[in-house]
């Protein structure tokens, strides 16, 4: 926190009064965040010298780190520094691209995600997804949430009406939708489509849920509600988030990776990251001096 | 700003330069001219043999020129001929274009599709060709016939002619079913046939049944193929389930005599009744067939 501050007054930096105020703000936020204790968190994810390549270009190099468990964990970075592309690791969606290769070890849950006797479709099951384009499904509000349980061989409709209420009531829209569920899920507002579209996720019950920039095409009060939903899913699941906006990685992540051209070159408690980070380019980063 | 202080619709944009904007206006009625004269001629010379003969035209079943226009059996050969066309060609159109844009990838799939498309371009007359040299001895062969030239060949033939448009409709239409919707069912756990059985073929079956109707419109009104195998015989086959029966349908009757009755007397009001028939028929099903392609671009 010092070394801004310093900085600021010795007139080394060409921070600009809005990034330095900006920086301030993240800081406040910080503070209100819950600390987060020291000492061994368990760890849901671990992942070890990853490598991975489109084609012949290499998108990651030599990632290794430790996300717990019940956290939220925060990938920030610059555009194409890959932390979409670590994301999308963890539940192999990568493996639909042509020409993408990986190296190295995952682990989710102790289980090794590239063995050749996993099966990736029960994967993706424990590893839900929820993407950047809010994209509900041309159906039913009732059959987007129970569209993954029915596919899945879960055809009892009183469990499945069950599944619908807890994973709504979970993502706080059954109040506003309860006595429309069978309305077009197209009728909703963007907010409530990406809250229906982390229900539909929560409803296969997954451990791990990855979000991919979630937020990013909300307005403040949708993206608050997101938020705040974040922060009430972690007791059940084990979050990660990439996202390009600061404020929200410091407002909700308990932990935060700031990944550069494909390098994890920070990775730790978010207060931490934010106010005493260790490496330059990561205070470069976040006083806003690129990206 | 124009376009601000004019809040209604307006049907004109009178914001080019005046001799472009005359030119272009000029070659808009023109086309929207000709259409209407098409339109017009074929209606009114088949006005008088609905005059003379009232619905004979589409029920009766015996053709003797200038005495009785019966064309039941003509549309009953076209309904037939087109029926065993979509028959043939549907499956294999729909089940080729949902392989080639789930299961083929990059290059392969891009040869494949090349070669779609320029079978799609062939003209009708090689296809009629192939038929006559190929086909219909087969037919003749295969079934035990006098003359090979029956309402199945031509319909067989139809199948393989509109099979190229289906399927690279088809193909098209499965394609446009958004990525994302594809990346959330594999990402909520679903294995690619799950995917593909739940989320794109549903998301894709207008897209399917516009490329159904577009073929079927093609598979109507081509001539020139059907006329060199269908037999040209104007009456119902006998029983009348029997396809390899010769038969007639209304593009290659209106082919085959048009010229030699070219506006004279009842015979050619009632060819041209035909006409009218078949562009009612054809022109329905393009609308429809765009109608289904339209609302998976938007």
């Amino acid at each position: 926190m010092l070394k801004h501050g310093i900085k600021f007054e010795t007139g080394k930096t060409i921070v600009s009064d809005q990034q330095a105020k900006d920086t301030e703000s993240l800081k406040k936020v910080i503070s209100k965040s819950s600390p987060i204790t020291d000492g061994e968190e368990p760890i849901e994810i671990k992942i070890e010298d990853l490598n991975f390549y489109y084609g012949n270009s290499q998108a990651l190099k030599g990632i290794s780190m430790e996300i717990p468990k019940h956290r939220i964990t925060a990938f920030i970075g610059p555009s194409g520094c890959g932390k979409s592309t670590l994301l999308r690791c963890k539940n192999r969606m990568n493996d639909l691209v042509d020409g993408a290769r990986m190296e190295g070890l995952i682990e989710i849950g102790g289980q090794d995600i590239n063995s050749l006797d996993l099966d990736v479709n029960q994967l993706r099951k424990k590893v839900g997804m929820v993407f950047q384009k809010v994209n509900p499904f041309p159906k039913t509000i009732f059959e987007n949430v129970a569209y993954g349980p029915r596919i899945h061989g879960n055809n009892n409709k009183a469990e499945l009406e069950g599944i619908v209420e807890d994973s709504l009531k979970n993502v706080a829209l059954w109040d506003e939708v309860k006595d429309r569920l069978n309305d077009s899920a197209l009728a909703l507002s963007g907010g409530q489509h990406q809250r229906l579209c982390i229900s539909r996720a929560l409803a296969v019950q997954p451990d791990v849920i990855l979000m991919d920039e979630p937020c990013s095409a909300l307005d403040p009060i949708a993206t608050a509600k997101i938020e705040e939903l974040m922060v009430n899913l972690k007791k059940k699941y084990t979050i990660v988030i990439v996202t390009h906006n600061m404020q929200q990685a410091a407002r909700v992540g308990d932990y935060t990776a700031f990944l550069f051209l494909g390098e994890l070159v920070e990775f730790g408690p978010t207060p931490k990251i934010f106010q005493n980070p260790e490496k330059e380019k990561t205070e470069d980063y976040i006083t806003g001096r690129f990206g | 700003m124009k376009a601000l202080s004019q809040p209604k619709p307006s049907f004109v944009s009178l914001e080019y330069p005046s001799l472009w904007f005359t030119l272009g206006a000029i070659a808009v009625l023109w086309t929207l001219g000709y259409a209407s004269i098409l339109v017009f001629t074929v209606f009114s010379e088949a006005f008088p043999i609905f005059q003379a003969e009232g619905w004979n035209l589409i029920t009766g079943t015996e053709w003797i020129p200038e005495e009785n226009h019966g064309g039941f059996p003509i549309i009953f050969g076209s309904v037939a001929v087109t029926s065993i066309a979509l028959a043939f060609a549907v499956p294999l159109a729909w089940a080729s274009a949902v392989f080639t844009a789930e299961c083929l990838e990059g290059r392969l799939r891009l040869f494949v599709k090349a070669v779609m498309e320029l079978l799609a371009g062939i003209p009708g007359i090689i296809y009629g060709l192939v038929g006559m040299v190929f086909l219909s001895p087969w037919i003749k062969n295969t079934f035990h016939l006098i003359d090979g030239n029956t309402l199945l060949t031509a319909g067989l033939l139809l199948g393989v002619m509109i099979l190229p448009v289906l399927m690279t409709l088809a193909e098209d239409a499965v394609r446009a079913v958004p990525e994302e919707y594809r990346a959330t069912a594999l990402a909520l756990g679903l294995t690619r046939w799950e995917t593909l059985r739940s989320v794109t073929l549903p998301q894709a079956r207008s897209g399917l049944m516009g490329a159904l109707f577009l073929g079927m419109g093609r598979a109507l009104g081509e001539t020139v193929a059907v006329l060199l195998v269908i037999g040209s015989l104007d009456r119902l086959p006998s029983p009348w389930y029997n396809m390899l029966d010769a038969g007639q349908n209304i593009p290659a009757k209106l082919g085959r005599e048009a010229a030699e009755s070219l506006g004279y007397g009842l015979q050619w009001n009632a060819l041209m009744g035909l006409g009218a028939l078949l562009f009612i028929v054809a022109a329905s099903t393009t609308i429809l067939g765009n109608r289904f392609l339209g609302r998976i671009r938007t």
